[in-house]
């Protein structure tokens, strides 16, 4: 689990991060939106142990980030926003320079590498320098980096940002696997509908955590639960019904909006004995980029 | 501290300045050409020397220590000056690999996964600082030994060994690894501010060569003298300690990851 309480980051002064509280069981994967410059980058290099917050306190699996470093470092693995790579080595250099550092020896290394490199189609790639791979290749590899030694926490950082369709659904199902294998993985993103995709919870950051939760429970904690009844009757006299009903609504045309919690079939039920005829039934769906827009406005 | 990790970053280091063909014949051809001007000018000051010729009155005064002819006490002043000049090869080869392990860390942002891993900022800092110190003390001591041999090869002439000596000793063995450390020190703090290797490069000869300079030419006058060459070497072992404790602080991961740039 991490566990970040009253996190707060200043650079020279300027708030990046203001008491930031969030919970992250173990298995799941956490979104994190937020626009440029609201600080999720930073709250990635925090919790990998490559910068200090200024204040609060970071437990992942129990220890604590600030005595801890080392160990927490060896169970994360970090996706970066740009891959990072030696232009002039090889795929193969490159990945067993970064899994040293991590204490892979070479034979864990060997066997695992033939995996990855075969998974993500760079098996017939390995020996050519970096420098001529694609910002696709590049990514793949860097997702080959991240977690070749066996992280429990995985930070991807933009996961998917400027990859072409092929690749991003590939490195999205790669997202999906590692969560079978019960691995924790914080997803920053600007990407909202892959959010909305992969994620089991979302938080939305501007600086501060603006709110957190599941995509839907944040569309319904911020529209209600509507369902939109179109009909062919007079408006007036859908009025007049749902007037007496005491439902909270709203006739725009002929579509009622109904906030209702409850199951539509019973409000259609009401209706139609009361001689509406109905032609369309649905309830309202929002996008997580609406919320988003909405929420961080 | 992890021993290994700065194995790692030091033989990672090597590699890719390796790849550098620009650099990679630079660090053997510049040696081998500065190795061979000086051979040429002390075969050529040998050949000259006529029979009794004469050292100015201070360099007498100085030299009298030394149990040698006229001739054999100008050839060992020679030699040991230009042992001196000697110092310039690593220096200059260590500035050229520091700038560019750093700077090639900044220009294909491989900072941040690095400090990603379980290394800590001590074992990055050391393995950058001996990645271009060990293969320049290596090419320079190859160096020296060849021009000791070739000196020793004339000197026999006159009857002595000029190499080794006390003066030979503290060149060689302490002049030239602390002042190549003050190399590799102030490119390390240039090139963490630099964007590109020549930049750093050119800054960090800017400031140091100078400083150094002043050293070379106490030296050529005191040469023979160990004792003033041991207080220059100790002035140099300062300045280490005290740019040693300036770039610590600068590689601090949260600068190195937010202020390389």
């Amino acid at each position: 689990m991490i566990e970040v309480l009253n996190l707060s980051k200043k650079f020279n002064g300027n708030t990046v991060l203001n008491n930031i509280n969030f919970k992250i069981t173990k298995g799941e994967i956490f979104g994190y939106l937020g626009p440029n410059g609201a600080g999720k980058t930073t709250t990635i290099r925090i919790l990998t142990g490559i910068i200090e917050p200024t204040s609060g306190e970071i437990y992942i699996e129990g220890y604590d980030l600030k005595k801890d470093k080392k160990i927490i470092r060896q169970k994360s693995g970090l996706l970066t926003e740009n891959p990072g790579f030696y232009e002039r080595f090889d795929a193969m250099e490159n990945i067993k320079f970064f899994s040293r550092l991590y204490g892979l020896n070479e034979k864990e290394l060997n066997s695992k590498l033939e995996y990855y490199f075969k998974m993500f189609d760079l098996w017939g790639h390995r020996s050519k320098p970096v420098g001529t791979f694609s910002k696709g290749m590049k990514q793949k590899l860097s997702l080959i980096r991240a977690v070749l030694h066996d992280p429990e926490y995985v930070y991807l950082d933009e996961p998917t940002a400027s990859l072409d369709p092929e690749t991003s659904t590939t490195v999205k199902s790669f997202i999906k696997e590692m969560k079978k294998q019960n691995k924790t993985i914080f997803v920053s993103t600007h990407n909202l509908f892959e959010a909305e995709e992969i994620c089991d919870r979302v938080a939305i950051l501007n600086r501060e955590i603006i709110d957190i939760g599941r995509p839907d429970e944040l569309k319904y904690k911020l529209y209600g639960k509507k369902i939109i009844v179109e009909f062919e009757n007079d408006p007036k006299l859908v009025m007049d019904i749902l007037s007496k009903s005491g439902l909270d609504f709203e006739i725009v045309g002929k579509k009622a909006i109904i906030n209702f919690d409850g199951k539509s079939s019973v409000i259609i039920k009401s209706l139609v004995e009361s001689g509406v005829e109905v032609s369309y039934v649905y309830r309202e769906n929002h996008s997580l980029e609406e919320i988003y827009l909405e929420m961080v406005k | 501290m992890n021993f290994k990790n700065i194995s790692i970053i030091y033989n990672k280091d090597l590699k890719e300045i390796m790849t550098l063909r620009t650099v990679k014949y630079s660090l053997i051809i510049f040696p081998v050409l500065f190795l061979a001007i000086l051979l040429f000018i002390l075969y050529f000051s040998y050949m000259n020397l006529g029979s009794g010729s004469n050292l100015p009155g201070f360099l007498n005064n100085t030299l009298k220590t030394v149990p040698y002819s006229s001739n054999g006490r100008i050839f060992y002043y020679l030699s040991m000056n230009y042992l001196i000049f000697l110092s310039i090869v690593p220096l200059s080869l260590a500035s050229t690999i520091s700038s560019y392990s750093v700077v090639g860390e900044k220009q294909q942002k491989t900072i941040e996964p690095i400090l990603a891993t379980p290394i800590d900022d001590r074992e990055f800092f050391l393995g950058k600082l001996l990645a271009p110190l060990f293969p320049t003390i290596g090419i320079t001591y190859a160096v020296i030994a060849i021009y000791s041999i070739f000196s020793d090869l004339i000197s026999v002439n006159y009857g002595y060994l000029i190499y080794p000596n006390v003066s030979w000793a503290v060149i060689v063995f302490l002049f030239i690894p602390f002042s190549t450390i003050m190399m590799i020190l102030m490119t390390l703090l240039f090139s963490s501010r630099a964007i590109d290797p020549r930049s750093s490069q050119q800054f960090s000869a800017i400031i140091l060569i100078p400083i150094l300079v002043i050293f070379f030419l106490s030296m050529l006058i005191y040469s023979i003298e160990s004792i003033l060459l041991l207080i220059l070497t100790i002035i140099v072992i300062l300045s280490d300690i005290f740019l040693f404790r300036i770039t610590v602080r600068i590689f601090d991961r949260e600068t190195i990851v937010t202020r390389w740039k």
